[in-house]
């Protein structure tokens, strides 16, 4: 069952800036991750989704329910984290929980207690979050969310800034939420989250859906294609670029080792294992200019 | 619970644990004190002292308007902060409506002005009972508190929390201070009846505290200044909610 249907949705700005462009997908249970560089239209999409965005044109359902005309309901079913979170500093944790519980009607303990062990926090639950590291803040964000035990969860840039230790623990965090039949909405840039955790995918690229389908989907749209060339010089570099879609480069002394797509087989060197990383800035440098 | 009551209460328990409102507060207490310090010109004040609704006056009149002019500081940013730094997003994602939002905080940011000069009479109060000969009574000091300080905390709470969302917040520091000095530099004349209506704490209201020998309270000048003080604070409230750029559309 689709958890969120977006149908041809567009934002656009009074000063004609178009943020989103006809974007058409839906998104089921598990967790969906949403790709695309800063000012693609990512945090634009999700605001739309919670409510906080009224489309310009298109629709947005969650749980059947329309997200213009039926916002309450909307609002009900779903947990929100938004990219910059600032929180009150002189709040405690579980002052602040409660706090955002209350305000889904929630005023039960022990659910803010449940949620804070959800997310490792039940032992600085007395702890101000003026005093909380930048991980743990996140994973105050990510209660805050849970509470009420929505259907859906939206979460943008969730791991921006944090440690390895409290990214991978988030993810956790993440997983185990999708793991109950329920949805959660993954923005981000980092493709190690998408590979970690999402099943399916939609890449964004200046307001427009690029690509939306698996992570096997799209690592097979450059299946075969992933060179390495040894250059000399960065005269060779730039004719690189000229012909194909460089990923990465790396100095070796004064040799350039460049990792490319060839599309069209030019270059005559076996092709390597493609990663989800290189899938993707092929779609955001490659496929994404023409 | 209503969302609104449980905005204000978490409004108030932040504010009231800022330790810059409790260093303003002592501020405040501290030129109370002063107040009543034998320099030549309080000495010559001295027959007046017994009075209560006289030291009532000038408690509210002088060091309360310090102290509400630092506590508005404090106010400013309570609306502008969540809009501005992305808080706001926790509550427009909530089922929660605009009106409840606004209402919720200007509630408990009225309580707290409310019981911060609450606390502040009630400490000179025990200042002067414990240390003024004569019989004490709070009565003067209840009817500072209800009828000239609470339209003063309304008014502020009201247009602390609308008018940086609306303006540009310089502006209205600016405009605040120069309101504030004028309340604290313009020395209402004694024994007049009719004071300016768009005083905080020396108003027509004050009158009621404290008459300077006058036999009858000028009611016109009183419901002057009660109204717009109340009558600012809600066009502030309602022009608040009425702008539209910081809540999520609807």
């Amino acid at each position: 069952m689709n958890h969120i249907e977006i149908k041809g949705v567009t934002k656009k700005y009074r000063n004609g800036v178009k943020s989103l462009d006809n974007i058409t997908f839906s998104i089921g249970d598990g967790v969906f991750g949403l790709l695309g560089h800063n000012g693609a239209g990512k945090t634009t999409l999700m605001k739309a989704i919670v409510t906080i965005l009224k489309p310009t044109s298109g629709t947005i359902t969650v749980m059947g329910r329309d997200t213009t005309r039926e916002g309450d309901a909307v609002r009900r079913n779903i947990g929100y984290l938004p990219q910059e979170l600032n929180m009150y500093p002189n709040l405690t944790v579980f002052d602040f929980v409660s706090y955002m519980a209350g305000l889904k009607g929630i005023s039960d303990q022990k659910e803010i207690q449940k949620v804070l062990a959800q997310v490792d926090m039940q032992d600085f639950s007395q702890r101000k979050i003026g005093q909380l590291s930048g991980g743990m803040k996140r994973r105050v964000g990510i209660a805050q969310a849970l509470v009420g035990n929505p259907r859906i969860l939206v979460v943008d840039e969730p791991t921006a800034g944090l440690d390895p230790e409290e990214r991978v623990r988030f993810r956790s965090v993440l997983s185990r939420f999708a793991a109950g039949g329920r949805t959660v909405l993954l923005s981000t840039h980092l493709v190690e989250d998408v590979y970690q955790l999402s099943e399916r995918l939609a890449v964004l690229r200046k307001g427009k859906l690029f690509f939306t389908g698996t992570s096997q989907e799209l690592l097979q749209s450059v299946h075969g294609k992933i060179k390495i060339l040894t250059l000399n010089s960065d005269r060779e570099l730039l004719e690189l670029r000229k012909k194909a879609v460089v990923i990465s480069t790396t100095f070796e002394g004064n040799r350039i080792k460049a990792r490319f797509m060839d599309e069209n087989n030019t270059y005559f060197v076996p092709p390597i294992s493609e990663t989800l990383e290189d899938a993707y800035v092929y779609c955001m440098g490659g496929k994404a200019h023409e | 619970m209503s969302k609104s009551v449980l905005i204000a209460k978490y409004e108030f328990k932040m504010q009231i644990r800022q330790i810059a409102g409790w260093l303003i507060f002592a501020f405040s207490l501290v030129l109370a004190l002063f107040d009543d310090f034998p320099s030549a010109a309080n000495v010559k004040r001295l027959a007046e002292l017994p009075k209560q609704g006289y030291v009532v006056y000038r408690l509210i009149g002088q060091p309360g308007i310090i102290l509400l002019f630092g506590l508005m500081f404090l106010l400013s940013n309570r609306i502008r902060g969540d809009w501005k730094k992305g808080t706001l997003d926790l509550f427009t994602t909530k089922p929660v409506g605009k009106a409840q939002y606004l209402a919720g905080k200007i509630l408990g940011n009225f309580g707290y002005l409310l019981c911060m000069t609450g606390i502040y009479l009630a400490v000179n109060g025990v200042i002067q009972a414990v240390f003024t000969p004569g019989q004490f009574t709070a009565i003067p000091y209840l009817i500072g508190w209800i009828a000239v300080v609470l339209p003063a905390c309304f008014f502020l709470a009201s247009c602390s929390l609308a008018l940086p969302v609306l303006f540009d917040i310089r502006l209205f520091y600016a405009a605040f201070s120069v309101y504030f000095m004028a309340n604290l530099i313009i020395v209402p004349p004694k024994g007049v009846s009719d004071l300016p209506f768009w005083f905080l704490l020396t108003g027509g209201l004050s009158r009621l505290v404290y008459r300077f020998n006058l036999s009858t309270l000028n009611f016109g000048n009183i419901l002057a200044n009660l109204i717009f003080l109340l009558g600012i604070g809600i066009v502030a409230f309602l022009l608040l909610l009425a702008k539209r750029c910081y809540w999520r559309a609807e």
